[in-house]
């Protein structure tokens, strides 16, 4: 199936296989790079799942800790193997997938057979686990020492008491440490099947010949693996777990991240992905730098260039983050209040809504000019069951009336926490 | 693959080039200042570059700009300053969606004036920079200085670099130090950027959809660059090095130490060697199957990253470990047991073959990316004479030149320099 935009200009590829496996190619024109995403939509989320109606719960950062074991190849190293064909290989584990790509100016074809190959098979011992395990500490104690990634660690924790979005996707030195060489099968078993894999393929390519590479590649026993098991997820209340939270460290100037909760979800995709770029819009035109808070803040002095906020959200949770160093967190918090209030009775603007709306319009254009970019958003959004071309004719259609009714919905600091390090 | 990349010389102190395609779904104009880089230049350039992108006669305040960004389609503006070797350069980048994806058809213009207004028309207030902008630019600047130990790992190659080179101008921090900062006032500030005005060398990067052409009036209206004569820039590259091995350990509240060695390669840019020293570095640390990330992660667990970074104009390079405290000796002994047996032991032919293939991929695959792409070009041209012209066929056939003796010679010219050990003060190893 082919499915064109006009407005981008480009055209997407897709084929399903009976067994739900999905295959897309996006041609890109001219561009020396390939690139090909071959993912499953098994994450740092999902390490509660049902084995008939046994509950299995495997220890956090399972997946993080499969994607390094992949790897861990046959025969020779598998760095050596993509590098002798000019490509480099690369992956990454987050909320929701695990995703291993890679990307060459030639070769692409015999590239990609090799990474069908790396990633349809495990092949593991305890001995090599252990070996693994140093690694992942390592890279764990790397963002310990990251006094943003603490604050914002510590905003998760403070909004979320069951979902396991408050956790590492590396998980804990203990989860780790607990992590043994059957439940890494199990998991591989279980989650590395057809129905919950995609591949994702950009660049200079013949969309056709791309498919008949697949088709040759994928073994038989990858393509007859049973469907994945049932994923749980727990019940969230809407309240926080605690409105305040302060980490003590040796930082120059402090950092904040305040979080408004979500309370409110859909099923459908698409109305979810409207909720999204509402919300994200919402969040500029109240607290982006063309907002009269930014401005008057700015100039006083309280924040800087650093200050930022966003909305961030997956199938079953979502919250608005707004973060920056500041020289006092304490009174931004009681700033932010005020200044959600003074909107609530004076109203938002018409005006920056409108540019704001172009701005996201014009970006989405813009980002179509990297492929490793498309390539990453293309993943971003499957996995939250959104599909590219999706998000800009959803971003036209957005009205000022859903910004303002959103606005009154979502911004209600009871279901906020604002994590601060200094 | 871009080919088609023209200069022109519009006079003494004004060169543009164009680089036409219509690859991406977006033009970028980008001009670049360029000064030698001291200590004034580095704190004065860099508080100019915060300033003019706070407001300008006809968008005077902050929000407005940003107003007018948004409201062209998401403009997105890029003021700063970088260290190429001994210059330093003020860059200005302005990135819009092409005429041919959105319904605005005077996008160009507005964007040639958008960038007028930023480098020449600042918000003034009795005949300097506007008070409270420069108050306030100069108070974040200085936050912004302070709060740079917040990053470890860039920190950490900062200071080691402030370390090696601590005798010459490359030491100096690209935005500069506290003190000089410090002691700005707004007049000195102001008569700085006159003299920027009025003394650099511009150049001015075009790339996109370039068919609706602009004349050499209308470019010299949006860029008022008169043909006066520029400051002598024709700087000495062969500056103080530390010759004999030193040590600087620091101490933080840190859970991971940063281990950086940095070295002298005798090897810039422009020495016939220069293309085998860009291959050496990536066989030594340039990616997962790099000796040193195969010695020290894959063989040894001692670390999660390894890099190795290079500084093509000061012939400087950079090994980066991130590592637990008590493992300090143990890595240091690795790397410098890998450094010795590479004088004498040649590495494979496959492997220089790969990493050449590798090398010439990305270069062909630079032309996917505008904005490195537009940097990439200006970092070759800025030392050269005005009239050389970059041939990306040449740069590729030199690579594919390099043999297995001119690699020893490389790994045979490094000289260790200096340590720098970023740790939390557990181990006094």
């Amino acid at each position: 199936m082919k499915i064109n935009n006009k407005i981008l200009n480009e055209s997407l590829h897709k084929y399903v296989f009976d067994n739900d496996f999905k295959v897309y190619v996006l041609p890109k024109k001219g561009y020396a790079k390939k690139h090909a995403y071959f993912a499953t939509e098994y994450g740092a989320l999902y390490n509660d799942f049902l084995e008939g109606d046994t509950k299995i719960s495997m220890p956090l950062g399972i997946a993080h800790f499969l994607e390094h074991k992949i790897f861990e190849s046959k025969n020779e190293s598998v760095f050596e193997t993509f590098e002798k064909l000019g490509a480099s290989i690369n992956a990454y584990t987050n909320y929701f997938s695990t995703c291993y790509n890679f990307s060459t100016v030639h070769h692409f074809h015999d590239a990609l057979k090799h990474l069908i190959k790396l990633v349809e098979s495990l092949e593991i011992s305890q001995k090599s686990v252990e070996k693994e395990k140093k690694i992942i500490l390592r890279e764990l104690i790397m963002h310990e020492d990251q006094p943003q990634w603490l604050a914002f660690k510590h905003m998760l924790k403070g909004l979320y008491k069951k979902h396991p979005i408050q956790h590492d996707i590396g998980g804990s030195e203990r989860s780790v440490k607990a992590i043994n060489c059957d439940q890494l099968k199990k998991c591989y078993e279980s989650f590395y099947t057809p129905d919950r894999m995609i591949l994702f393929v950009i660049g200079d390519l013949d969309p056709d010949q791309v498919l008949e590479t697949v088709k040759a590649s994928l073994s038989p026993e990858f393509m007859a693996r049973p469907k994945a098991l049932k994923i749980v997820l727990p019940e969230e209340p809407d309240q926080v777990v605690s409105h305040f939270k302060v980490h003590k460290m040796d930082v120059k100037m402090p950092i904040f991240y305040l979080g408004i909760k979500d309370r409110v979800f859909y099923q459908d995709p698409k109305k979810r992905l409207e909720k999204a770029i509402v919300s994200k819009i919402l969040s500029e035109l109240v607290f982006g730098k063309s907002s009269d808070f930014y401005e008057t803040y700015y100039n006083q002095g309280l924040i800087n260039g650093t200050f930022l906020s966003d909305y961030v959200y997956g199938r079953t949770f979502g919250y608005t983050a707004i973060s920056a160093e500041s020289k006092n967190p304490r009174e931004i918090k009681a700033l932010i209040e005020r200044e959600i209030l003074r909107l609530k009775e004076k109203g938002l603007s018409e005006t920056i809504f409108n540019s704001l709306k172009k701005k996201m319009i014009g970006r989405h254009l813009s980002s179509f000019n990297s492929t490793q970019y498309i390539g990453n958003t293309f993943m971003n959004y499957y996995m939250k069951g959104i599909e590219l071309f999706d998000y800009l004719e959803t971003l036209q259609n957005i009205e000022f009336d859903q910004v303002k009714s959103r606005f009154l919905e979502h911004y209600d600091l009871n279901y906020s926490t604002i994590s601060i390090v200094e | 693959m871009i080919h088609n990349v023209k200069s022109k010389k519009i006079h003494k102190r004004l060169k543009v080039f164009e680089i036409d395609t219509q690859k991406f779904k977006t033009d970028l104009i980008g001009v670049y200042i360029k000064r030698p880089l001291n200590k004034k230049e580095a704190a004065y350039n860099t508080l100019i570059s915060r300033i003019l992108s706070q407001g300008t006669e006809k968008y005077p305040s902050a929000k407005k700009l940003q107003h007018k960004l948004d409201d062209s389609y998401g403009m997105i503006l890029v003021a700063d300053v970088v260290k190429y070797g001994l210059y330093h350069v003020l860059q200005f980048r302005l990135q819009f969606p092409s005429e041919r994806y959105i319904k605005e058809t005077h996008i160009f213009n507005e964007a040639l004036d958008l960038l007028h207004e930023v480098i020449f028309n600042p918000k003034l207030q009795d005949q300097v920079f506007d008070l409270n902008i420069f108050q306030q630019e100069k108070e974040n600047l200085l936050d912004e200085i302070r709060a740079r130990e917040n990053d470890k790992m860039t920190y950490a190659l900062d200071r080691c670099i402030e370390h090696m080179y601590e005798e010459s101008p490359y030491g100096e921090y690209v935005y500069g130090s506290l003190e000089v900062i410090e002691s700005i006032g707004i007049n000195d500030l102001y008569d700085h950027y006159k003299e920027i005005l009025e003394t650099s060398l511009f150049d001015i990067c075009l790339m996109g959809d370039l068919k609706a052409s602009y004349s050499e009036e209308k470019l010299l209206s949006f860029f008022p660059v008169k043909e006066n004569d520029f400051i002598d820039l024709d700087l000495d590259f062969m500056h103080i090095k530390r010759r004999s091995l030193k040590t600087v350990k620091e101490v933080m509240p840190v859970k991971e130490g940063k281990f950086i060695l940095g070295l002298n390669t005798h090897i810039d840019h422009k020495d016939p060697l220069y293309e085998a020293s860009v291959l050496s570095y990536h066989i030594l640390g340039g990616g997962p199957s790099s000796i040193l990330f195969q010695r020290l992660r894959e063989d040894h667990s001692l670390c999660y990253y390894v890099y190795v970074k290079s500084d093509k104009y000061v012939s400087g390079v950079f090994i980066g470990v991130g590592v637990d405290e008590k493992d300090y000796q143990a890595v240091k002994a690795h790397i410098f047991q890998v450094l010795e047996d590479l004088k004498d032991k040649k590495v494979s032919k496959a492997v220089l073959e790969d990493t050449k293939n590798a090398m010439i991929d990305s270069i062909q695959a630079l032309s996917d990316f505008p904005n490195s792409f537009m940097n990439f070009l200006y970092g070759e041209l800025i030392d050269q004479s005005q009239d050389h012209v970059l041939d990306i066929n040449q740069m590729m056939a030199a690579y594919k030149k390099v043999s297995l003796e001119d690699v020893q010679r490389v790994f045979n010219k490094l000289e260790p320099s200096l340590i720098y050990f970023l740790h939390g003060g557990q181990d006094e190893n």
